[in-house]
């Protein structure tokens, strides 16, 4: 009973939005855009700009920073031996107008219904460091509160979702493009990893923007990283 | 009609003591289903608020071909409400309303029953035992869930029920003149679309003196339930979602006391099955499920109609709806 409102909340929140993630290529990570489910079922990445990245972050396995060399074109590959791998990206601003979404701030456009400031983050983490449970960045972000790398199928993986190092509460989050729930009031929720390999977990936060411009700020953060063993 | 001073009192105070009924009737679109009989280990959110029916249409077999005084049918209407003190901890008030009837309508009874009231402690098996948080992901509901639940009936219906002829049948009453208590733990896991669900219970009834002087006691109950629910299908867009249910209900009787001596035709071990359906819609839930005695051992058979076991069939309609 418990779960009736909550669920149903979610399950009708659901957002057939994009998602991010890195691939391994030679000796860099490739940052692909697109649909990440899908795509280890047959590839489906949409192209996007290389304009659209503002912000990197590697850090080693010292939690030291590193300047990885990083591409110029899409998809932007980031080179380096990064345990830990942040990228922001930002495709805008966004206004829902009778005749479709324009990639336009609300102020540019005629009879605009609805408009957002778009921000996706990801963040990888391949080498496990204590110092990785705490934000790296201003941003939304996903923290897993133990080393995710050390966890097995079925086991669940528990996420504080943060932005401005605060926590983030009843924000949904996704895993395998589904939603599994809602952070709690301190930002925290369990999600029980049910495919080996690559873990790709989703988190948005809504902001409230000046008006002006757009309506809101729309943050989507995802963290991803692997479990023992090939997803099947 | 006097073997039916204690039989028919159970059926009554079954359906309104039985637990399960309305920490279950509603649960999300995937998370674990909600049984129709039993009680699964379902909590209220907190501060959050059940409002609840439930609907019970007895029929009894009959066994002599002329219209006399067997029992014929039973009809138990419970109104309830639940309130989430914290999410670990739930609290349920029951209001039944009961109709009692045999063939020849000598002796109809119709009113409402003994309120009662019952508290629920939810936790779960995460990594050790911990009470249920304020908040579970979907992936959270898949653990191993459990309650216990405690509950007593206030003395609010009449005990004093008299036929036309002043004839006082306890088992045809409108109340039981004292309260009783129940105890009774639950368990449940979902296993993806499947959700299985065990609960076992236990009631007891305190001795009581009729206006006419005689002494009552009625048996002890135990019972063992488990229900199997199956995700038939969900419809995330219109909030939709619709569960088959398979329950096996087991209820042993104990042997009621009148002044203080054993009384005949009293007692013995019921198993049914439960099949029924339960639809989902945003914050409603509806139950309609049919239970049937499939193996029966009572004290007395032949002399028990009118009591467990001896049902043609149980009709169980629900309504629950989240305010």
């Amino acid at each position: 009973m418990k779960p009736v409102i909550f669920i149903f909340f979610i399950l009708n929140s659901i957002c057939y939005a994009h998602e991010i993630w890195f691939l391994d290529e030679g000796n860099a990570q490739v940052l692909h855009y697109g649909h990440f489910t899908a795509a280890h079922q047959g590839a489906q990445t949409i192209d996007y700009p290389a304009t659209y990245l503002k912000q990197t972050l590697c850090l080693d396995q010292n939690q030291q920073t590193l300047s990885p060399q990083i591409s110029q074109t899409s998809p932007i590959q980031i080179g380096g031996n990064c345990a830990l791998t942040y990228a922001l990206l930002s495709s805008g601003f966004w206004t829902k107008t009778l005749e479709g979404s324009k990639n336009l701030p609300k102020n540019q456009v005629n009879h605009p219904l609805k408009s957002w400031q778009s921000f996706e983050s990801i963040k990888r983490i391949k080498i496990w460091h204590t110092g990785f449970i705490k934000p790296v960045t201003q941003t939304l972000e996903l923290l897993p509160l133990q080393n995710p790398l050390s966890l097995n199928l079925n086991d669940k993986v528990s996420l504080k979702l943060v932005h401005n190092g605060q926590p983030v509460k009843n924000a949904i989050v996704l895993y395998l493009g589904q939603p599994r729930g809602q952070t709690d009031d301190n930002g925290e929720i369990n999600i029980r990893l049910k495919e080996k390999g690559l873990q790709l977990i989703q988190a948005t936060y809504r902001q409230p923007s000046d008006g002006l411009q757009a309506d809101e700020i729309v943050h989507t953060t995802h963290l991803l990283f692997e479990i023992a063993g090939e997803k099947s | 009609m006097r073997k039916y001073f204690f039989i028919s009192f159970f059926i009554s105070f079954q359906v309104c003591a039985h637990h399960g009924i309305a920490s279950l009737g509603v649960a999300g679109l995937e998370g674990p289903g909600a049984p129709i009989e039993s009680s699964s280990s379902a909590t209220l959110n907190q501060q959050g608020t059940l409002a609840y029916l439930k609907l019970e249409q007895v029929r009894f077999k009959t066994y002599t071909p002329e219209i006399d005084n067997e029992m014929k049918n039973h009809s138990y209407w419970i109104y309830g409400a639940g309130y989430g003190f914290t999410p670990y901890f739930s609290g349920y008030l029951f209001v039944p309303y009961q109709s009692k009837n045999v063939e020849n309508n000598s002796f109809n009874t119709s009113g409402f029953t003994d309120i009662s009231v019952q508290g629920v402690l939810g936790f779960k098996y995460d990594q050790g035992l911990k009470l249920i948080p304020v908040k579970e992901s979907l992936d959270d509901l898949e653990d191993w869930h459990f309650t216990v639940y405690s509950g007593l009936s206030l003395p609010t219906g009449d005990a004093n029920t008299k036929n036309s002829n002043g004839y006082i049948d306890g088992g045809m009453s409108l109340g039981f003149g004292k309260p009783h208590y129940s105890l009774g733990a639950t368990a449940t896991k979902q296993f993806g679309k499947f959700t299985l669900t065990l609960d076992s219970s236990y009631l007891y009834f305190n001795e009581y003196q009729y206006a006419d002087k005689n002494k009552g006691k009625f048996g002890s109950e135990w019972r063992f339930n488990s229900a199997l629910n199956y995700r038939l299908l969900t419809n995330a867009e219109n909030k939709l979602r619709l569960d088959s249910i398979l329950e096996l209900n087991y209820l042993n009787l104990g042997r009621d006391k009148t002044n203080g001596e054993a009384e005949q035709a009293t007692g013995g071990n019921i198993l049914y099955a439960t099949s029924g359906l339960r639809l989902y819609y945003d914050k409603f839930s509806l139950g309609l499920g049919l239970k049937i005695p499939i193996k029966t051992n009572l004290n007395e058979e032949p002399l028990q109609q009118g009591s467990e076991g001896k049902e043609k069939y149980r009709l169980l309609f629900s309504f629950s709806a989240l305010l």
